[in-house]
């Protein structure tokens, strides 16, 4: 396919070219109350093209791989950029030069996905979703979701990337409803990772998920509502993840930070406390098998880990090859595309906190009154810094001691005003939201975590029965 | 992909006769072909698209693409009547081996799948046109045409205060086609075009360095008269503007005024779910035993309409190739409807009613198409009146569990009201309360509609709502 890219490559001259054929084999099994409710194989495989003409670009994407479809996607695409370039006020800058990846790159996998026939893979998605129901009396609805994306990428630019690239990345989804009286609950568990079964269940079982889910849903069922107000806060990995990937992840992205993001300005600023140390990586730290794991970026240039925040202090954005050149520094791998039809743009990869030296245990009994919150689910971050999250799960601490669950709340600040804090950061890492998508114009897998952190922020509050 | 059947194409180049032929053609020959290789029934959805997108990006035009799509979902059903066992696969090249690869993989999944007596395609039914779904003048829009509305849309946002910032942004129009085939006898086909816009940004204050809360605006029209970039720009300019220089918010339970994007965001998104008939047949719906009852204040209404001329969400057919329709979901606070798609019709011994929705990459599903809330008796101006004091939220940024209904998040673009008056943004202001509750508790609505893509709504007065500043 290289040979292929190559040679259509070089019938053309004149303009920067970049070639992305993407072959993406997905996989996913739905089972739902026992019954298989969609089984389901895509196959999404075409060449995206972006050219770089007159300080214009232009993209085209086709999905037939004959030799004269790429000359017409090319040749579309460099007619896009000069009609781009004709409409801009200034020339765009060119994409930086960069040391390009060259070869082959496949993430690592325990247990690949292909250990496991198709007949397999069905059976461990109908045994979770019977481990649901299973779990309690009080449960009356349940589902598991088995998702794989197998992917296969072949890049070649005008100035040198010639790369092969091979991932898959597993997920699996597992909700619980209960009833009581009227009443409905329900809890999601899910885990998404880069590699095979083995990396998936590393941490925990199919059936362990299932479990939680049966039993926060039905806890949630008589648990109480939290009182809103601003609150000191313990959050768990999965809470610190989607703080750092909402919160502060998305004002470094180089493109925001142009637009006037809360980040503009603040390189070599403290932004956060000095207990804080923010990373995006497209590698795997602490432990394997992270769902935003990226060895390459889409425009073929290997990633790095990016210290975004070093002990507070605001070290570094995140850059594709254009945003480079506009900030006169070096790209870091953060260019990523989610399909051959979409243009790559500047996104995160995993994203997390550095882990501390404080036990979780002596967290909690260090606070006198403040919540302990658990189970991300979605969140939004502000162009003003000020973001939103939701957590399924809050537990009370009074005088250092842990109280009953109670129903998930949505929580609140400013993002750099909650990192300066921040007073105690765990000693316990862990990757959390490699099952999640990132959305911006296209989704992308990504990852996040951390330790558990200690800090302030605002909670939504409501009143019983309201 | 080779065949025998009463294909035109000749067996020694199907590759390139396939990839002549009408979409409807090759949907045809898809469905002939799983039946060769051993499906009892079989559904082939094509899509064809021709798309030309220009993007904006911090304040500039960034840059211009064009795409061409064509793709198929083939939906496979193994065995006999009762006892079928279902697969699906999805792949967006049509020449021969992609196709034969394609159905391979469908029937490998019925065969390794077990069987629900609820796997069967739904019968034909008449179709009709509709009118008003292409407007040759948007389906030929050039590149440059693109362009041209770009830096429309760009100006208009721009020009009257530089502390306006784009972010992002984009005008695209496109152009399809998309047909169905299956093996009990549908067999139709549609085109349409539209042209999308929208911005993305904030507003910043070069002297106080505020930067202010994120927007949006986003519109689009089936009709070249329609296209009205520069109302948009203006809209996105005077929203951002007034996000500048926010004030903590004030906390209280009670009345609260929503726009029709934030009723839409947290109502009828949660409304939607639960009357989805297959969330109803789980037993994951709170209003799964309200079929007939009261679940909304008196006066309250919503109707689904497929078949509106020149709407968003209109189209002759639904999925699975049967016809839309309108369909009255609330009358009078009233819920007289559930939602069905063949396969929950036949488990909920119903019919369907038109909602199956996806696109080929997906199974059908279940969803609507233009949904229009009921008017009220009241000007916007009367119901801040109305409000007199509390909070008038513009947007939600948040959660809503469509299984208890819950919700709670961040009010974006949202305003305090004094003395029946908008005044100040707020920010940091949390909203919370329960959507089945609260439905209600509406007090009043707007009687002016204001349409956001594929839904008309208008403001809507709520009590009960939970508000806490930060």
């Amino acid at each position: 396919m290289l040979d292929l890219l190559e040679s259509a490559l070089a019938k053309r001259t004149g303009a920067w070219l970049e070639l992305r054929l993407h072959d993406r084999r997905s996989r996913s099994i739905l089972v739902e109350d026992g019954v298989l409710e969609a089984a389901r194989a895509t196959r999404h495989c075409g060449v995206g093209v972006r050219a770089f003409v007159d300080g214009g670009w232009g993209f085209a994407s086709t999905s037939v791989l004959t030799p004269e479809a790429l000359l017409r996607a090319i040749d579309a695409a460099v007619d896009a950029a000069a009609a781009a370039a004709r409409g801009r006020t200034q020339k765009a800058l060119p994409p930086l030069p960069a040391v390009f990846a060259n070869g082959t790159y496949q993430s690592p996998a325990r247990q690949p996905l292909s250990t496991l026939s198709l007949e397999d893979k069905i059976a461990l998605v109908m045994k979770t979703d019977a481990a649901v129901r299973s779990a309690g009396q009080r449960i009356t609805s349940s589902s598991a979701k088995y998702t794989e994306l197998v992917d296969q990428k072949f890049i070649v630019t005008s100035d040198g990337a010639r790369v092969v690239i091979e991932d898959a990345k597993p997920e699996l989804r597992v909700q619980a409803v209960a009833a009581l009286e009227g009443e409905l609950q329900s809890c999601v568990e899910a885990a998404g990772h880069t590699g095979g079964f083995g990396d998936l269940f590393a941490r925990r079982s199919a059936e362990e998920m299932a479990l939680k889910a049966a039993q926060t849903a039905t806890d949630l069922l008589r648990a109480g509502y939290v009182d809103g107000g601003k609150k000191q806060v313990i959050l768990a990995p999965d809470v610190v993840g989607l703080l750092v990937h909402e919160a502060i992840g998305h004002t470094v992205e180089a493109d925001f930070v142009l637009a006037g993001s809360a980040a503009a300005g603040k390189i070599g600023k403290q932004v956060a406390s000095d207990l804080v140390t923010l990373c995006d990586s497209g590698q795997s730290e602490y432990t394997s098998g992270a769902g935003g794991v990226v060895l390459v970026d889409d425009e073929g240039v290997p990633t790095q880990k990016v210290t975004i925040i070093e002990k507070g202090i605001l070290k570094s954005y995140l850059h594709n090859r254009e945003t480079a050149q506009q900030f006169g520094v070096a790209p870091t791998g953060n260019a990523r595309a989610f399909e051959f039809d979409n243009e790559p743009l500047v996104r995160m990869r995993n994203t997390y906190i550095e882990p501390g030296a404080t036990p979780l245990p002596q967290m909690i009994g260090e606070t006198e009154d403040g919540w302990l919150l658990v189970g991300a689910k979605n969140g939004q971050a502000d162009a003003n810094a000020e973001f939103m999250f939701v957590v399924g799960e809050a537990y009370p601490i009074k005088d250092g001691k842990l109280g009953p669950l109670h129903r998930g709340t949505t929580i609140t600040g400013d993002a750099f005003e909650v990192l300066r804090s921040v007073d105690r950061v765990g000693d316990v890492f862990a990757w959390e939201l490699g099952s999640g998508y990132c959305g911006k114009g296209q989704p992308a897998k990504v990852d996040a975590g951390g330790p558990h952190i200690r800090c302030l922020a605002t909670l939504a509050g409501q009143k019983e029965g309201a | 992909m080779t065949t025998t059947s009463a294909s035109p194409a000749p067996p020694t180049r199907p590759t390139v006769v396939l990839a002549e032929m009408d979409l409807l053609d090759v949907c045809e020959v898809v469905v002939k072909r799983a039946g060769q290789k051993g499906a009892s029934q079989a559904e082939c959805y094509g899509e064809h698209l021709t798309a030309t997108s220009v993007s904006l990006e911090q304040n500039e035009l960034k840059g211009a693409s064009v795409a061409e799509h064509e793709a198929f979902g083939i939906r496979v059903f193994v065995g006999g009547a009762g006892q079928r066992r279902m697969g699906f696969a999805y792949v967006n090249r049509k020449d021969g081996a992609s196709l034969d690869e394609a159905i391979d993989d469908a029937l490998a999944i019925a065969r390794a799948s077990p069987a629900d007596e609820a796997n069967e395609l739904v019968d034909p039914l008449p179709i009709r046109p509709i009118g008003g779904l292409r407007d040759p003048r948007v389906a030929c829009m050039s590149t440059q045409d693109a362009v041209h509305l770009a830096q429309q849309l760009l100006e208009s946002a721009r020009r009257t205060d530089p502390r306006v910032s784009i972010d992002s942004g984009s005008v695209s129009s496109s152009h399809g086609q998309t047909a169905i085939a299956t093996s009990r006898g549908i067999r139709a086909v549609d085109v349409d075009a539209a042209v999308t816009w929208g911005l993305f940004g904030m507003a910043v204050d070069p002297k106080s360095g505020e930067v202010g809360s994120f927007d949006h605006v986003y519109d689009a029209a089936r009709s070249f008269d329609d296209i009205k970039v520069d109302v948009a720009g203006a809209r996105f300019a005077r929203q951002v503007l007034g996000l500048l220089k926010p004030r903590k918010g004030q906390s209280f339970s009670g009345p609260a005024l929503f726009s029709p994007d934030a009723f839409e965001e947290i109502f009828l998104g949660a409304l939607v779910g639960a009357i989805d008939g297959d969330t109803v047949l789980k037993g994951k719906s709170r209003l799964g035993d309200k079929l007939g009852e009261r679940i909304a204040s008196p006066g309250f209404s919503v109707v689904d309409d497929g078949t509106l001329a020149g709407g968003l969400g209109s189209a002759p057919f639904d999925r699975e190739g049967l016809p839309h329709r309108r369909t009255v979901l609330v009358g009078d606070g009233i819920l007289h409807h559930f939602l069905y798609d063949g396969k929950t019709a036949r488990r909920a011994k119903k019919r369907p009613t038109g909602h199956a929705q996806g696109a080929a990459r997906s199974i059908p599903g279940i969803g609507t198409t233009n949904i229009r809330v009921g008017p009220g008796d009241r000007s916007d101006d009367e119901l801040l009146r109305d409000l007199g004091q509390g909070l008038l939220i513009g947007r939600f940024s948040g959660n809503v569990d469509e299984v208890s209904g819950d919700f709670s998040g961040v009010a974006k673009g949202s305003f305090l009201v004094k003395n029946g008056r908008k005044t100040t943004p707020v920010q940091e202001t949390m909203i919370a309360g329960n959507v089945y509750q609260l439905l209600n508790k509406l007090l009043a609505r707007g009687h002016t509609l204001h349409r956001n893509m594929t839904t008309e709504c208008p403001y809507v007065l709520v009590d009960g709502v939970t508000v806490t500043a930060g």
